[in-house]
């Protein structure tokens, strides 16, 4: 008994802890990202392309899930899951007019590739609305799965001898 | 705590407000400019290819005070202290919607498992 629960919570303990590591890498840039001004229009544009790369791992890690929640019917979700899948989706869509919005007004990383925007006025409102909006969505996603982040922070970072006794046995 | 709620909720408001029009921030955004005349009656952008190339980089850099062309004020250059300072506006910002949002989750998870029959709790 205790064989089979051990050794699925050591299968679980690694996408876990993998998932933790990219999630908090996830926040930090974006904390950073959000704000141009602390590093300069290079290195923003630059670390939110790095961002939107975390974000596609972040995405594939989830991959079952989303797919499982595609085939489910509406009604067949209570009412948080259905919150929260529709949270993520509208997340995804403003995450993805975030970056094309930024590679339009972007200076240094389509300029490198030989590109000139052409007209910039709508894209930079577009892309400040959408940054606004994406800081809501976060804080949302965020404390929707608040108890998941305290359960693997518990586990990992404030008592980890515990869960590494618990995967050793 | 429903007080706390609301008064976290039009912080947010005036915060993102504040952060969407460019105040608090002594560069106006781009767009504040179109539709703007000056005294010789020339509209946005007729009057500003009037600069000379020195003024249109030190605006374009952001350090006038008046003009920048990329949206939100800022120019090429960080400045860590205002940089630091949103920051932390956007944490604390973060930080509140998180509260108020994990709190109404966990009040609607417990409502919904008081109402299942007795041992079939889920959490």
């Amino acid at each position: 008994m205790c064989v089979t629960e051990c050794e699925s919570e050591r299968r679980n303990a690694a996408p876990m802890k993998t998932n933790l590591i990219i999630n908090f890498a996830i926040f930090s840039l974006l904390l950073i990202g959000l704000e141009p001004a602390l590093t300069g229009n290079a290195v923003h544009e630059w670390l939110n392309l790095t961002l939107g790369t975390l974000m596609l791992v972040h995405l594939l890690t989830h991959w079952d899930w989303i797919v499982a929640m595609l085939r489910r019917q509406a009604r067949e979700m209570s009412g948080i899951l259905r919150i929260n899948f529709i949270l993520n989706l509208i997340l995804f869509v403003t995450f993805v007019m975030m970056i094309l919005s930024g590679l339009m007004i972007s200076r240094t990383v389509v300029s490198s590739f030989g590109y000139v925007a052409p007209s910039r006025s709508v894209w930079n409102e577009l892309h400040s609305v959408f940054g606004n909006v994406l800081l809501l969505l976060v804080a949302s996603h965020i404390g929707l799965h608040w108890n998941w982040i305290v359960h693997a922070c518990r586990r990992y970072i404030f008592s980890p001898s515990k869960s590494q006794l618990g995967s050793n046995v | 705590m429903i007080i706390l709620l609301v008064s976290a909720a039009v912080a947010c408001c005036f915060y993102l407000l504040v952060r969407s029009t460019g105040g608090g921030d002594d560069r106006a955004s781009g767009s504040a400019e179109f539709g703007r005349r000056d005294l010789r009656g020339r509209s946005y952008p007729d009057f500003a290819l009037d600069r000379t190339l020195q003024e249109d980089m030190e605006m374009r850099r952001g350090r006038r005070g008046e003009f920048s062309e990329y949206g939100h004020g800022h120019g090429d250059e960080a400045s860590v202290g205002r940089g630091l300072a949103g920051m932390t506006g956007n944490l604390i910002l973060i930080g509140c919607i998180t509260f108020a949002v994990a709190r109404i989750n966990s009040a609607v998870a417990h409502r919904s498992n008081n109402r299942r029959p007795a041992g079939t709790n889920v959490s």
